[in-house]
């Protein structure tokens, strides 16, 4: 069994420093950019083209980080038309690991203002393209603990790792195709939502059918119960109410499990650098279908999003209300506003001043 | 739980470490470990299926109990048909009720009456050919008294529950693995040095041939009716790397961790592809499912005894019960049959045992006869694959029409330049390595450590890269 362990133990020990190596090379934005562009993360290499050939595009504006929530809702053409500086740097997917990348890119060009999306819950795990754009050292650096996110990301930055050096040795020629190109010149970071929302199912919201889904949001407000078990008791409730608890807690807010702390980390990460660099940070709430209705009676607490531990540190801008946004034709599915819903937002947001 | 996954990669070793250093030298500790570490091994897929496990369990272990103490003929037959009946229903019910309702529909509006029928959203748990045949080899065995019925509950609750093999096989006899379960385990180095390069070989060929494949294989299968014959053509072969990979693959990691926990399990492939008939290739093909049928089935129907129509009957029962176990669809039923019509000529040749050995083992010269053999042994394979794949026999037979369309020469899409390598490479590998248990069982045995660490390292680098396109195992499904 010595024997064994040792020589596994040695032989694991070596492809580890191996992957380690493979991992800890610098991409070149070139391997990015053709990495991202013809996929739905295309966005990366428009804000890579921004940084690189227009920053001044980003000099005193506001720039918006954040999800596809965020790069179909903020409607940067509109902004720039109404006299507001702005840049919508959105990549779909959640993940303040990714905002945090983008964050550091245009530090040194002297953004005004910096809106980050707050989610509607923490976020969890890292963002798809979190290999890609960091070393392990440098993840471990921001705030990442060794979990199981981590093994997920380190594994894929290996892969990644070769692929860039074939990337290296057979594709050095590779450029842009013409419409690729086009995409990269669009002086505007917006991009519409796709699709429709089908009438089925904006009416199954509009008649309380997903109320439970928003009550779930906020079962930690109300003790963690749903709004029709308010005032019951009994044996079975209790042992629901301390199950619900006990997920909230073991399990929803677990940083091995879930990388809940690393992505709050990344978050004061921000803050720090931008109270060093005096650029102000701010958080934006961006609605989903289910907050453009009101389900709760008056006995039931409700908030459009969960509180996290950098909410302290980083003011959150939310509109009191998204009923305006309650018809079927401004939204592309559930969760993203279509283009007169995006319309409808940014002009909100502006008439709320919440650029001032 | 995915064999391919980080979970497995996680669970495997603290069940290693927990059976080698905590339970060391306690036999009932070790075993008691083995089936609480396989029923959270199924729990992960679906806890709510481990009740039709233990139930089975408790059904086949009881009427163990009782074959041991009864002699009156009927009543061990009686026996044995409850445990049939019961295993066999379970399976029926899950697997197949939804088929047989709907054929039976089908039937009769075809006469002209039209009866209506609800289909039940049934869930299809999880290995349940495989295990519910392992339980049923046990019971056949102790009523035939091949095997003396097992006193030792918790062995038994190992036996059909252990996680390397409960989901997709190979099929375990009773005979072979049960007394395994009885005696002391002691670890033994050079067998667990060779459990973990099968396991590495069989994620080689799970990740890196099997899933790449998949990526190619299903867009072609999806749009068939508008690809060329060429593509089809592809695709088809393409599929029948993606099932060699991935059900071999699995059964070399099935075997590779059995071993690291000191326990022997059957071969279940032994390189089909280089066949030369197609016998050859059903002995070397599935082995632990194609042996039982043959013990539990061919051999009770009356097998070759009965002169050459009881031969051809029962072959053809065979393939065609063979092609249903895969499942509910009459695509696998005709697969079944396809492969007994390719037999047929051999069997009435008497030529079905011509090519017992390896093609080319122990230095035999390799005829180009042989050659030709081996590559009309595999076009006959592909066609039947894609009875296998489709989704339905008129699909199939579009598809099939499809490759003989004029443009068979045309140029191929969803080509790939490196897959193609990979897999020439991977069947090279196989080529030097067919006569051992498995390819790289022995391949650099005599090359320094160095060299054949490199190769190690540079498998697992792949498997790494390849590690994204992470797909199910096929073999779940039935």
């Amino acid at each position: 069994m010595k024997r064994f362990l040792l020589q596994f133990g040695t032989i694991s020990l070596v492809f580890l420093i191996i992957c380690t190596v493979l991992s800890s090379l610098t991409y070149s934005e070139r391997f990015i950019m053709y990495k991202t562009l013809d996929t739905p993360y295309k966005k990366v290499a428009w804000n890579l083209n921004v940084i690189e050939k227009h920053p001044e595009r980003l000099k005193n504006s506001t720039v918006f980080l954040g999800s596809s929530l965020v790069q179909g809702a903020i409607q940067d053409s509109l902004l720039q038309a109404k006299n507001i500086a702005a840049v919508n740097m959105a990549v779909p997917h959640n993940g303040n690991d990714l905002n945090l990348y983008f964050f550091e890119r245009i530090l040194p060009l002297n953004p005004e203002k910096v809106v980050w999306l707050k989610g509607k819950v923490p976020y969890t795990g890292l963002h798809k393209l979190t290999p890609l754009l960091y070393k392990p050292g440098t993840l471990l650096s921001k705030g990442q603990g060794l979990n199981s996110s981590f093994i997920h990301y380190f594994f894929k930055r290996v892969k990644l790792s070769m692929e860039f050096i074939g990337f290296q040795l057979f594709q050095g020629e590779w450029k842009p195709t013409s419409s690729e190109q086009t995409f990269l010149n669009r002086p505007y970071g917006y991009i519409i939502a796709p699709g429709a929302l089908e009438q089925e199912v904006f009416v199954s919201y509009q008649q309380k059918g997903n109320a439970r889904t928003d009550e779930y949001f906020n079962l930690y407000l109300n003790d963690f119960k749903y709004q029709k078990e308010l005032g019951a008791d009994g044996i079975g409730h209790t042992v629901q109410n301390w199950k619900r608890k006990l997920v909230h807690k073991g399990y929803l807010k677990s940083n091995f499990l879930r990388n809940v702390g690393a992505q709050e980390a990344f978050v004061s990460q921000a803050v720090d650098q931008g109270l060093e660099n005096q650029i102000e940070l701010t958080k934006l709430y961006v609605p989903l279908l289910v907050d453009a209705f009101d389900y709760s009676q008056a006995s039931y607490r409700r908030s459009f999003y969960q509180k996290t531990t950098t909410d302290e540190q980083v003011p959150v801008n939310s509109l009191n209300a998204f009923t305006f946004l309650g018809q079927a034709d401004l939204w592309s599915d559930e969760d993203h506003v279509n283009e007169e819903g995006a319309f409808l937002f940014t002009n909100a947001l502006i008439q709320a001043c919440i650029f001032e | 739980m995915l064999f391919n996954s980080l979970d497995f990669a996680v669970f495997l070793p603290i069940v290693f470490v927990l059976y080698w250093f905590v339970f060391k030298n306690k036999l009932k500790a070790q075993n008691l470990l083995i089936v609480g570490a396989s029923y959270l091994f199924y729990g992960w897929w679906d806890y709510r299926f481990l009740s039709l496990i233990l139930f089975s369990t408790i059904v086949d272990y009881s009427i163990g109990r009782l074959l041991a103490k009864e002699e009156k003929p009927i009543r061990r037959k009686g026996l044995l048909w409850v445990s049939i009946l019961v295993n066999l229903g379970f399976l029926g019910f899950f697997k197949y009720y939804n088929f047989f309702l709907d054929n039976f529909v089908q039937a009769f509006s075809f006469f002209g009456q039209d009866i209506s029928s609800s289909g039940l959203n049934i869930i299809l748990p999880v290995g349940i050919s495989f295990y519910t045949f392992q339980t049923l080899s046990y019971t056949i065995d102790v009523y035939k008294r091949n095997l003396e019925p097992t006193k030792d509950f918790n062995g038994f609750m190992a036996f059909v529950s252990f996680f390397p093999q409960l989901v997709a096989g190979p099929i375990e006899r009773a005979t072979n693995l049960l007394p395994q379960f009885y005696v002391h385990r002691k670890f033994d180095y050079t067998k667990a040095v060779d459990g973990l390069r099968q396991i590495l070989w069989g994620l080689f060929k799970k990740v890196v041939i099997a899933d790449q494949c998949a990526a190619l294989v299903n867009p072609i299968f999806e749009n068939s009716d508008n690809l060329n014959g060429s593509t089809l053509l592809w695709g088809a072969f393409l599929f029948a790397f993606q099932i060699y990979g991935d059900f071999s693959g699995y059964s070399d990691i099935a075997i590779g961790t059995s071993r690291l926990f000191g326990f022997n399990l059957m071969r279940n492939f032994a390189f089909p592809y280089f066949s030369r008939d197609i016998a050859e290739f059903w002995r070397r093909w599935h082995i632990s499912l194609s042996t039982w049928f043959r013990d539990y089935l061919y051999i009770p129907l009356g097998g070759s005894r009965g002169g050459m129509n009881m031969r051809l009957r029962n072959t053809f029962i065979i393939f065609l019960v063979s092609g249903f176990w895969h499942g509910a669809n009459w695509t696998f039923i005709i697969w079944g049959g396809l492969n007994a019509i390719y037999f047929l000529p051999l069997l009435l040749a008497k030529k079905n045992r011509q090519n017992i050995d390896i093609i080319g083992g122990e230095g035999t010269r390799i005829s180009l006869r042989d050659v030709l053999n081996v590559l009309g042994t595999f076009l006959l394979t592909l066609l039947a694959w894609v009875f296998f794949r489709a989704e339905s026999v008129s699909h199939a037979l579009r598809y099939i029409g499809g490759i003989f369309d004029a443009n068979l020469f045309a140029s191929i899409e969803h080509y790939s330049g490196l897959l193609f390598f990979l897999i020439l490479v991977f069947l090279v590998i196989e080529w030097f390595g067919r006569e051992s248990e498995y390819a790289i069982e022995r391949i650099g045995f005599s090359a320094p450590k160095m060299v054949r660490w490199s190769f190690y390292t540079v498998l697992t680098l792949m498997i790494v890269a390849y590690m994204d396109n992470q797909q199910d195992f096929i073999y779940f499904q039935f």
